[in-house]
């Protein structure tokens, strides 16, 4: 696939993707999992790493779709990524600003399922993440765990993934230093 | 809601306004109002606080993030739709640079080699993080009773048929309309509620 096809690639599906968004939900992870993990066009590690810097770094979490994009096509993939969030978002608020009445009817009907529907998109985003990986008991247990600590103890994600990069870097470092 | 009502506001003073709430917020839209207050209704005057938080609602509506789809309607309210663009692209830049900064020190290449152990570690991490903020989903549903049983299994169905392979984009906006018919709005539900 030529440069430019990849970037309009980047742009058209990261726009498609706010779609799935309604209520707040980060509907940009499903999409990218299916389009481009999913096919092999990027690894589960640097998709989870993306979502990582998105936790570490201050602002939307959207904002991991810029990594996606980098790490499909460069510093032009990040640029067309986080264009392809801004301009539907952009053409939304325009149209709500101009429309509320009729736009929250229609929102009023999705909105009650909405929740319920992301859960399946996201959960299903965590499987192809997993599927490829080959995990062990040990890491299947620990990603219950948690799990079970997001979803039922509020726990704070940027804690969460700073405890991961700080157990994973020490690992790193000392099978680095001692071997495997 | 009227655009370019405040004209006199430069975009230049929104891009920096924006950056700026970009660069010092953590965890989301909803854990920065206090920020936006201090920012946007304090600070600036742009917004009253009952427009700002009438706007946290509207935000809700829009089929994107929060927090951008807030820029959007604050900037849009200010400039238009060039406020509203530079609203969103000062929200995201920080935190998209960020990311990008770390993607090109964090190679792939890094990922399988040296780094592979911080990689597994950090991938149970997300993929624990996903399947949490799933069961997240479907806990904070304010839909009750027999319509919650519905939605449960409407995510059930989902999830199963991506899983088979069902293309997501398929399965999504099925997803949507089935449960737009079965799980419909309660009588008293707010208007705008989000």
């Amino acid at each position: 696939m030529g440069e430019l096809a990849t970037l309009f690639e980047i742009f058209a599906f990261i726009a498609l993707s706010s779609l799935f968004s309604f209520g707040g939900g980060n509907g940009q992870i499903p999409v990218v999992q299916a389009q481009w993990v999913e096919p092999g066009l990027l690894s589960p590690g640097g998709f989870s790493m993306a979502l990582a810097f998105s936790h570490l770094t201050p602002g939307p979490k959207a904002g991991f779709v810029a990594g996606v994009g980098y790490y499909l096509a460069g510093v032009p993939g990040a640029v067309v990524a986080v264009l392809g969030l801004a301009l539907p978002t952009c053409l939304g608020a325009a149209a709500v600003s101009h429309a509320a009445a009729t736009l929250r009817r229609l929102v009023r009907l999705v909105t009650p399922a909405s929740g319920f529907v992301l859960a399946a998109l996201i959960a299903a985003a965590a499987w192809g993440t997993a599927a490829p990986l080959e995990l062990g008991a040990v890491e299947i247990i620990t990603i219950a765990l948690v799990a079970i600590l997001v979803a039922w103890r509020n726990v704070n994600p940027l804690l969460l993934v700073l405890g991961a990069v700080a157990v994973g870097g020490a690992w790193s470092a000392a099978v680095h230093l001692l071997g495997p | 809601m009227t655009a370019a009502r405040t004209p006199r506001i430069g975009i230049v003073a929104v891009m920096r306004a924006f950056l700026g709430i970009g660069a010092t917020t953590f965890g989301g839209m909803w854990a920065a109002t206090r920020k936006l207050e201090g920012d946007l209704v304090d600070r600036l005057g742009w917004l009253t606080r009952e427009e700002l938080q009438g706007l946290l609602v509207v935000s809700t509506l829009i089929p994107a993030p929060k927090f951008l789809s807030l820029g959007g309607l604050v900037g849009f309210k200010i400039r238009g739709w060039l406020g509203a663009l530079t609203a969103i692209v000062g929200l995201i830049a920080p935190g998209a640079a960020l990311v990008t900064l770390g993607a090109a020190l964090v190679r792939p290449e890094l990922l399988q080699g040296a780094l592979a152990p911080m990689n597994t570690v950090v991938s149970v991490a997300i993929i624990g993080l996903l399947f949490g903020n799933a069961v997240h989903q479907l806990r904070s549903s304010p839909v009750r009773g027999s319509r919650r049983l519905l939605g449960v299994g409407l995510s059930g169905t989902l999830f199963a048929a991506i899983v088979v392979g069902v293309p997501l984009i398929l399965a999504a906006f099925v997803g949507f309309a089935v449960g737009a018919m079965l799980i419909r709005p309660a009588p008293d539900a707010p208007e705008a509620a989000g």
